[in-house]
């Protein structure tokens, strides 16, 4: 990768060196590729990494411009044209950000990929921790009636009915319209194949972890951490356990009609397509070309041993893959975004995996 | 926007509106710097969703400003859910949002950052309907909101999964049990709670109290079902705090943990009224523009209309009440006549008395 990079980097700088100066400067940064994540821990670089850290440190986003308006500076390595940003946590923080920055004069973002690339829950049905997961499907858990399941119909499985229905999951689903978004399916399997066989950490903690979720059902989260395509469940509210975990799984089969099987979950992707899809309608983004890779960072459900409440509390090993997800975020991510740049003069104007 | 009437039609509304837009070819405005100085803003009227038309048929949040107000100037916002309308003159702009905190975050990014407005001195004023709390409020009632609390941001563990002494599945993000004292500070520039400039709202309630609105046979038969003193009351205007949710919650336990949720989070200065789906976000984004020295936040106003209860009235269980609102609520026309009528009495003083609220908010003087 390093040495790729360098070539990319010379190739470049004579680039840059044809290129008359004060244009240069006159004229907004032709963001390639902008990574977006979503939280950051204490500062930027050589503490406790957050979703940030990894870019900021080895990817060289030196160069640092206020955005005032979002929630951290966009950080960014103007020769290569790569950009990182921090959303803050949730959908509202997420479309504040990305909202904030495509509106911004200093940016053109019309040819930028966005890559999410942060960690999640992952479905112990499904996959284990420190997996990283391609998102097909971004399907909203917000956006929706809810009654407290304890006063619900007792034959209901759960107390969140859709909106303009009477009962949960029933048919036939209405419009989707911005609660449900599939991602560009060429460039999700562009970036799934470019990166399928990377190997991914695993630590004992993680595998004492993965231990415990003892259920037959299980046996995915007892296995070894891979790369993968599946859907995220967008929502705000924070969700955990059993009950809720299976409203995740039927909720993106009712919205996707099938097509999509739940894996991740997480708090901002939702928001983030939703002000991607306004900039998109005023010509400064284009929702083509936007991956979002999820890492688990610990399970949706409790392991056999604890209640979803005790799961909830717990701060001993619940995280324990935290650190090899933002290192899967990092490694996977950083494929993509450095086979994009290295190959610009193809990707400026084709989408990789549309060729065909 | 929340709930109601036309439920369907509003959201069918919502990907109308949309898709309008959506073939519209962007226009060149949002690119090119603004020809002219950019229109001196004194108010933003902020509402959330629209029916059908703009004007001439069944209102939404929006018609009725539009065809009252003179907001004759059309200025497309494409980043935006919808297009501005301006009247220049008056220095008086509205929007709609489109539906749930995101979309609010959107549209009043989009707009706050357009070089086309001067709205660094702007007051906005969100005029929706909502659900009203029984406890506290009746149908067409018109609510001054102080505090304002987000209902998503939470962990939440399905009830039936809870301990027997948890009283909801709601729990404090960075807590572990619901309501766990002390109450987490916020992090990461936080969205989960905010209050309104005190004297500001003190103002505005008090320019607007004696404001009538219609009261109807519909209204008065429904909220007779309500066992509550307040439930059952002809609409005023009051006071009551707002808990913003894009989850669309209906229901008694859900009215708990409403009532008991901003309590905890304003520090039991707030009493729950009204529930809507967006004003933590447009707060947010006023916030962060305000960082960015394009707003200033202080200078919010949230007037929520009451269309419908939050709950059912005796004898009607959560579901049953639910799925009535797709057959309606008799409370739909009322809320959109005094969202109208008490929000315009603000703007028009703002307006008219601009020379002072420019650079002094009303009710913060000594």
């Amino acid at each position: 990768m390093r040495r790729w990079r360098q070539r990319a980097r010379t190739l470049l700088a004579i680039v840059g060196a044809l290129a008359a100066p004060a244009a240069l400067a006159a004229e907004p940064m032709a963001v390639r590729v902008v990574v977006v994540s979503m939280f950051e821990v204490g500062a930027d670089s050589g503490d406790t990494p957050g979703e940030l850290q990894l870019w900021r440190e080895r990817f060289d986003l030196d160069t640092a411009y206020p955005l005032p308006a979002g929630h951290h500076d966009v950080l960014a390595d103007p020769e290569r044209g790569v950009i990182a940003v921090v959303t803050g946590q949730g959908t509202a923080r997420a479309a504040a950000t990305i909202m904030a920055l495509g509106s911004d004069p200093r940016f053109d973002l019309s040819r930028a990929y966005w890559l999410v690339a942060g960690i999640a829950g992952v479905d112990p049905a499904v996959t284990t921790v420190g997996s990283a997961v391609w998102t097909d499907w971004v399907v909203d858990g917000d956006l929706a009636y809810r009654i407290d399941a304890r006063e619900m119909p007792e034959d209901w499985p759960t107390g969140t009915i859709p909106y303009l229905r009477r009962e949960p999951f029933e048919p036939p689903r209405p419009e989707r319209e911005a609660r449900v978004w599939q991602l560009n399916p060429e460039l999700l399997a562009w970036a799934h194949a470019l990166t399928e066989d990377i190997a991914l950490d695993e630590t004992e903690s993680m595998k004492r972890l993965r231990a415990r979720y003892t259920a037959d059902a299980h046996a995915p989260a007892r296995g070894t951490p891979e790369v993968m395509i599946g859907a995220n469940l967008s929502a705000t509210s924070y969700w955990h356990g059993t009950l809720l975990n299976r409203w995740a799984r039927r909720w993106i089969d009712y919205w996707t009609d099938g097509a999509a099987r739940f894996v991740t979950s997480a708090m901002e992707d939702s928001g983030t397509l939703q002000s991607l899809a306004y900039l998109d309608r005023a010509g400064r983004a284009d929702l083509d070309r936007v991956l979002i890779l999820r890492t688990g960072s610990n399970f949706t459900t409790q392991p056999a041993d604890l209640t979803a409440a005790e799961n909830l509390a717990r701060d001993d090993d619940g995280y324990s893959a935290y650190v090899p997800s933002l290192e899967a975020a990092y490694r996977v991510g950083s494929t993509v975004v450095s086979a994009l740049v290295a190959d610009w003069a193809r990707y400026r104007d084709t989408v990789p995996g549309s060729e065909r | 926007m929340r709930r109601g009437l036309a439920h369907a039609a509003l959201l069918g509304a919502a990907g109308m509106l949309l898709a309008a837009c959506g073939s519209r070819p962007a226009p060149e405005t949002a690119e090119a710097p603004p020809a002219e100085a950019p229109i001196s803003v004194k108010a933003v009227v902020v509402t959330m969703f629209e029916i059908g038309d703009l004007v001439g048929d069944t209102p939404g949040e929006f018609q009725y400003w539009k065809e009252r107000e003179g907001l004759g100037t059309v200025m497309p916002l494409p980043a935006g859910h919808g297009d501005v309308h301006v009247d220049a003159e008056r220095g008086v702009i509205a929007v709609i949002t489109g539906i749930g905190t995101a979309n609010a975050v959107s549209t009043i990014t989009a707009l706050g950052l357009d070089p086309r407005f001067d709205l660094s001195r702007a007051y906005w004023l969100v005029a929706g309907i909502s659900g009203g709390d029984p406890a506290d409020t009746s149908l067409g009632s018109a609510v001054w909101a102080e505090h304002l609390v987000d209902g998503d941001l939470a962990y939440e563990l399905d009830a039936r999964e809870i301990p027997a002494d948890w009283p909801t599945g709601y729990v404090p993000l960075q807590a572990s049990t619901p309501y766990a004292e002390p109450r987490p500070s916020e992090h990461t520039a936080g969205n989960q709670y905010f209050r309104l400039d005190p004297g500001l709202v003190d103002w505005a309630f008090a320019l607007t109290r004696d404001v009538a609105i219609p009261d109807t046979e519909d209204m008065a038969a429904f909220r007779e079902r309500f066992a509550d003193e307040a439930a059952r009351q002809p609409p005023s205007v009051m006071r009551g705090d707002h808990l913003a949710a894009m989850t669309f919650w209906h229901g008694r336990l859900m009215n708990d943990w409403a009532n008991d949720w901003v309590a905890y989070w304003s520090d039991g200065a707030g009493e729950f009224v009204t529930s809507a789906m967006e004003d933590t976000g447009t707060m947010l984004a006023l916030t962060r523009l305000g960082e960015a020295g394009r707003a200033d936040p202080d200078r919010l106003l949230v007037l929520r209309t009451v269309s419908n209860f939050t709950m059912g009235p005796e004898g009607v269980d959560a579901a049953t009440s639910l799925a009535g609102e797709h057959t309606g609520y008799s409370g739909m026309g009322a809320a959109l006549e005094a969202a109208h009528a008490v929000g315009s009495r603000v703007v028009d003083a703002i307006v008219a008395d601009w020379a002072t609220y420019r650079d002094t908010i009303p009710g913060t003087a000594e």
